[in-house]
């Protein structure tokens, strides 16, 4: 066991492997690390993006290389015997430590027309948005890409207003629509909208959307489920929420998050 | 390591740090956690606990058209599955995603699906139902007309235990721009409780006879 005080003189102790095979980064000696800690902390190598090669990282037969990737807050692991098939199988293949990852978290300090990400990364899989939100009318949520308002969105949707159940369908419309939310007027009764962007990155057909939400107050309610199309191949770089009829409502939250 | 780690006992020592290790058979990063404070099972102290939420088990892209999509010798160390599906068919009209399961490592299982489902077919919404049918519908799916693919998110709960018949549940739909159609559904397989071992994605009125269309693309989840 190699063992190194804390030059600064501290309790921390640094180890590089003891006798029992473990290797160890840090021990404090007294117990957990506080949340307020400035150090004792594991550093691993950063890397801006995913690693691309697997040949670089071999030499130590047991082990498996770790880095994280400051560009997309992923940590990677290469498994250097992989078994999963198809095309997450490769042996050695680098595999991502986090299955969904928040990329931004939107909450309205004031009315806002309507909530763009932008510049979202392009290497996951799939994304994924849960929104609980008001509008100043209430109305329905819907959604736009790229900065497209064009009338190149279409929408089937399964509507329930009370016990009543319908189906609607909206083609060629300047945006795609998902769930209903309540307005201000319903103080603290929220609409909750979940949706899914399957192969956002993917050019090979127009882009879907897989989502359902809704509202109610403590006398009535409705929700939706929708599936809607945007007439657009192009990979979805921006997404855009919004409420048709009035502003989002102060206090109203978006999460996105990236699905490997 | 290959598989989850069993032990608890072994990582001591070193007060205050975490020991962490890889689950190569499994794409599972595992961290010890000393002083756990979750509850019921996951709470164990000390426990090792998943760095992972969600890992995908696989992605499949079709390079060319393809009749049936199978995910065989699937990971069993997870709680559920999860497979989200994007795609279109090689043929004029729309039909529904298809699902069926194999399990116990075995062939994949043509009978004994039962589903219960909502649709809305453009303004029009209802219920339907099958009983012990040779396949489980997951939603619809367009047929090749302006490039509108269909797409569905399914999930089989506990598909890992013996205890029950196997179930799913799943939305999705398809909107082919002037017409389109969507279902919410959920059903079981009266003809297995076992462990799922496999997944096949193929068409649903006439399985593995219309081609999915390259480009359609399909991702298996273990969801922990």
């Amino acid at each position: 066991m190699t063992t190194k005080n804390n030059p600064a003189g501290s309790s921390f102790t640094f180890v590089a492997a003891d006798e029992r095979g473990n290797s160890v980064t840090a021990s404090s000696g007294g117990g957990l690390l506080l949340t307020g800690a400035t150090g004792g902390f594991l550093y691993v190598p950063g890397m801006t993006g995913a690693p691309a090669s697997t040949s670089g990282p071999t030499g130590y037969t047991g082990t498996v290389a770790h880095v994280f990737d400051v560009s997309n807050n992923m940590p990677w692991y290469l498994n250097p015997v992989n078994t999963f098939g198809g095309s997450t199988g490769a042996t050695p293949s680098w595999v991502a430590g986090n299955g969904q990852v928040l990329i931004q978290r939107i909450i309205l300090a004031g009315a806002t027309g309507a909530v763009t990400f932008s510049g979202i990364p392009q290497v996951f899989n799939n994304l994924k948005l849960l929104c609980i939100c008001k509008s100043v009318a209430g109305a329905d949520f819907s959604v736009r890409f790229n900065g497209d308002s064009g009338a190149n969105y279409d929408s089937q949707l399964v509507n329930v207003s009370g016990s009543t159940v319908s189906g609607q369908i909206v083609s060629a419309d300047t945006q795609a629509y998902i769930g209903n939310i309540q307005g201000t007027s319903s103080v603290n009764y929220p609409g909750t909208i979940s949706f899914e962007i399957p192969a956002y990155t993917s050019t090979t057909f127009f882009k879907t959307i897989i989502g359902n939400g809704g509202s109610n107050t403590s006398a009535s309610g409705s929700s939706r489920v929708a599936w809607c199309t945007w007439r657009n191949t192009t990979n979805i770089t921006s997404i855009s929420c919004q409420s048709p009829t009035g502003n989002l409502a102060t206090g109203s939250l978006f999460y996105l998050y990236g699905i490997w | 390591m290959t598989g989850a780690p069993a032990s608890t006992s072994g990582p001591t020592g070193y007060t205050g740090t975490v020991a962490h290790v890889f689950d190569v058979s499994n794409n599972m990063p595992w961290f010890l956690n000393p002083v756990n404070t979750f509850g019921g099972s996951t709470g164990a102290t000390p426990s090792w606990v998943a760095g992972n939420g969600q890992v995908l088990i696989q992605k499949v892209v079709l390079a060319g058209a393809t009749g049936t999509v199978t995910f065989s010798a699937i990971p069993q160390v997870f709680n559920h599955l999860r497979l989200v599906c994007m795609g279109e068919l090689n043929q004029a009209s729309a039909d529904n995603f298809g699902v069926r399961i194999g399990v116990g490592g075995g062939a994949i299982l043509t009978t004994g699906y039962d589903w219960q489902y909502t649709t809305s077919a453009n303004i029009t919404a209802s219920g339907g139902q099958g009983l012990s049918s040779i396949i489980w519908p997951a939603a619809r799916i367009s047929g090749n007309v302006n490039a509108s693919p269909g797409c569905c998110d399914i999930q089989f709960p506990c598909y890992s235990l013996g205890t029950f018949n196997k179930s799913y549940i799943a939305y999705g739909g398809a909107v082919p721009q002037v017409t389109g159609e969507s279902n919410i559904v959920s059903g079981s397989c009266r003809s297995t409780t076992s462990p799922i071992t496999s997944i096949a994605i193929t068409s649903y009125t006439t399985p593995g006879t219309i081609a999915y269309l390259s480009g359609s693309a399909f991702y298996l989840y273990g969801v922990w």
